[in-house]
């Protein structure tokens, strides 16, 4: 073993055809549509990906996937947010076969799997209770056993992609009596069952996400993905599923590139060329350190799970150091248009990518697990430092 | 890309942290404090040829990397360790790329040989001194048995030279970490290793290789702050307590850690693209440097902090790391400077 931190050539090949095909696809009009409709889809873009193997790009090709290892990954996931693909819910989707192809039933396999696959299935995560966020063990949906079936009844919130998935990963309470891991079951529940509501929610930048409602839904046992009421070891593998394949280095990356462009070539607040300004200069500079330190720690997550070990300290720290700069940058960013900066209707792209960032950056510091969250797991894996959160 | 050091490389830093925790102690550094340099330990270092590790075999090296090296510093920092261990390796690698000098005595060669056995201590000054008639404030001035000083202007020409320098031609400067500093006299005799566009060239590329030794070296100080400083935080109780289980606590230590983790990969990558990409060097190592420099900062003055009062008493170590980052941070000068300076070099 040697440190090297250049890309392969196989892998520069594997990124050449992943950028190609998503120029091809991630057309204006798609971008337009995720605009108007605020939801981060596109039913063209799943079909294409499906056809090209990329859906399940990582998974054994006993199940169509094509064995991809976590930095052919990286780099699907790196040049999606360069080509500003909508593809959420597509990698959500993958995310949750993947756990089904491993901890899921027979059933599951041969009747999901396939069709998660050919873009047909759709999934979104109903992990999140207005009662619970962080402390996501503490959910109270119910579940409770009716002969081949179960009962479901409560609510989740941020269900993001609820609109336009056709399932819902859904965290359940089965055993009220137990400790707080261990009385929770995960179900696959079809959107269109009766007794299930969706209502949008909207975000102050321009997204839709979701409030789900159950009111007594019935399920199939058969679609019950893991052990009654060991749900936290499914979870484990998804959360470790998530860390691996998140770039969150991507947007940041996006908004630097926009930026720099823009100095460059555009004249500040002041009339005078951007660039001559020193303090725009220290930003830029400032932005661009955090940007490359932000790709390695994306890539050191990657290359660590390639090695088979899980990725967990690496992942957070990438994570919460990636989204926490972001935000700072899109601030600065926003600084550097000045007064402009705080209209939302120019045409300037960088001024643009600065607005988008400005909502979107914080967004980032809470879904997939808060820079609180993050904190607490260096804290306490890392550091060795002792429990920060529970209080009981 | 892979980010695993190799064996050898793994059992240097095992070795050397084993001799460091025997010869650099917190008492040892304190006591050595008032001449801010260690000259067992720079001995010891040179009988291990960590001074000649990353000097082609050609020049009498051990023909190891800049990567190698840096991880080398990294130990030094952990150990804040009073030696001008970058300054030199920097100074070591320059000389090596000098044609020899044909006549014997005071030339390059003899200097190079110097400097690798551990005879005299030859170390890199990293700023320009355009105004030579004027003393040069130079870090490791005091110890140095001579420097590498790029000195003059584009204007008037600039040379790069090789001041051997005498006790009359220095003095002392104190620092807030303990450096040996002095103001020298860089007007007397001296070897000249290069002029004008050349003489830049050699400089440049021999300062952004002191800029990744010297960001190595501030990870180690910064890593080893945020350990004393958790490991504090798990021994101290207050409110009935753990202090490192309150938030108020853990959280910027882990903050802390994320960004020296960060700082670690990127002086990483730049130690790896002065062999493998040149182009993208320069930019590499003035990040290195900057964001090392930044992280070492905030990471101890994070530790110290955690230790309430305790942290400021002279006889807690966490004092020395903070004032080391301090220290090494404005060696190159005013930070502000130099991510203007980045800015001219992004792609």
């Amino acid at each position: 073993m040697l440190m090297d931190f250049a890309e392969s050539p196989a892998n520069q090949e594997f990124r050449a055809r992943v950028r190609e095909f998503f120029a091809q696809h991630v057309t204006d009009e798609v971008k337009a549509d995720v605009r108007r409709t605020g939801t981060t889809h596109s039913a063209s873009l799943a079909a294409a990906l499906a056809r090209t193997g990329w859906l399940a790009a990582s998974w054994p090709e006993e199940y169509g996937g094509r064995n991809a290892d976590p930095l052919q990954l990286m780099i699907l996931a790196e040049e999606a947010t360069l080509a500003e693909a909508p593809w959420g819910s597509i990698t959500m989707t993958a995310k949750v076969s993947r756990v089904i192809t491993q901890l899921g039933s027979d059933f599951q396999r041969r009747e999901i799997v396939p069709r998660a696959l050919a873009g047909e299935v759709l999934i979104c995560l109903g992990y999140t209770e207005p009662e619970s966020g962080s402390d996501i063990a503490a959910a109270r949906t119910s579940a409770r056993r009716e002969g081949d079936d179960w009962i479901i009844s409560g609510q989740k919130v941020f269900t993001s992609l609820a609109n336009v998935s056709t399932h819902v990963f859904l965290l359940t309470r089965t055993d009220t009596t137990a400790e707080k891991h261990r009385g929770l079951t995960l179900f696959l529940v079809p959107l269109d069952a009766p007794g299930v509501k969706i209502l949008p929610i909207y975000t102050f930048d321009g997204h839709r996400t979701n409030i789900t409602h159950y009111d007594d839904v019935r399920v199939s046992d058969e679609m019950r993905v893991g052990d009654v009421n060991r749900a936290w070891k499914v979870l484990a593998l998804a959360l470790a599923l998530e860390r691996e394949a998140a770039c969150p280095h991507g947007e940041f990356g996006r908004l630097y590139a926009t930026t720099l462009r823009w100095a460059r070539a555009s004249h500040g607040d002041d009339g005078r060329p951007a660039w001559e300004d020193p303090a725009v200069k220290e930003r830029l500079a400032r932005m661009a350190i955090d940007v490359e330190v932000a790709r390695l720690l994306d890539y050191r997550t990657a290359w660590k799970a390639k090695r088979g070990e899980p990725p967990i300290i690496e992942g957070s720290m990438a994570k919460l150091f990636s989204t926490e700069r972001y935000v700072t940058a899109a601030q600065r960013a926003m600084d550097m248009h000045g007064a402009a900066g705080a209209c939302v209707d120019s045409g300037e792209p960088a001024a643009i990518e600065a607005e988008h960032a400005f909502g979107h950056s914080v967004v980032t510091t809470i879904y997939g697990g808060t820079s609180e969250i993050q904190r607490s797991i260096i804290a306490e894996q890392f550091l060795g430092l002792p429990n920060t959160r529970s209080k009981s | 890309m892979d980010f695993s050091p190799t064996d050898d490389q793994v059992e240097l830093m095992s070795m050397l942290d084993d001799l460091l925790a025997k010869t650099s102690t917190p008492a040892r550094v304190r006591e050595v404090e008032a001449d801010g340099f260690d000259p067992a330990l720079w001995a010891q270092l040179a009988s291990l040829d960590l001074i000649s590790m990353a000097v082609p075999a050609a020049a009498g090296g051990l023909d190891g990397d800049l990567l190698t090296a840096a991880l080398a510093a990294v130990q030094l920092g952990r150990w804040v360790a009073a030696v001008p261990y970058c300054d030199a390796v920097a100074a070591a690698r320059l000389l090596a790329l000098i044609p020899g000098d044909p006549s014997p005595g005071d030339g390059v060669p003899d200097w190079l040989d110097r400097a690798t056995s551990g005879r005299s201590v030859v170390t890199l000054h990293p700023r320009p001194v355009p105004d030579p008639s004027q003393p040069a404030l130079i870090a490791s001035g005091a110890c140095a048995d001579a420097v590498i000083a790029l000195v003059g202007t584009e204007l008037v020409g600039t040379e790069l030279v090789l001041v051997p320098l005498r006790p009359e031609m220095v003095r002392r400067r104190a620092s807030v970490h303990g450096a040996p500093a002095a103001d020298c006299d860089l007007t007397g005799e001296r070897v000249t290793l290069g002029r004008d566009e050349q003489a830049i060239a050699r400089f440049e590329q021999a300062v952004d290789e002191w800029r990744v030794l010297t960001a190595a070296a501030l990870t180690g100080i910064g890593a080893r702050g945020i350990e004393i400083g958790a490991a504090y935080a798990k021994a101290r109780h207050q409110f009935g307590a753990l202090i490192g289980s309150f938030q108020a606590i853990a959280h910027p230590l882990a903050d802390a850690a994320t960004t020296m983790s960060g700082a670690t990969v990127l002086w990483q990558e730049a130690a790896w693209a002065a062999d493998h990409e040149p182009d993208r060097f320069a930019q590499l190592a003035a990040m290195a440097f900057l964001f090392a420099a930044e992280a070492a900062e905030t990471a101890t003055a994070t530790a110290l902090h955690a230790h309430g009062g305790y942290g400021v008493m002279a006889e807690y170590d966490i004092q020395l790391y903070f004032r080391r980052a301090k220290g090494v941070r404005l060696q190159l000068g005013d930070p502000s400077a130099g991510y203007r300076r980045l800015a001219g070099l992004l792609a």
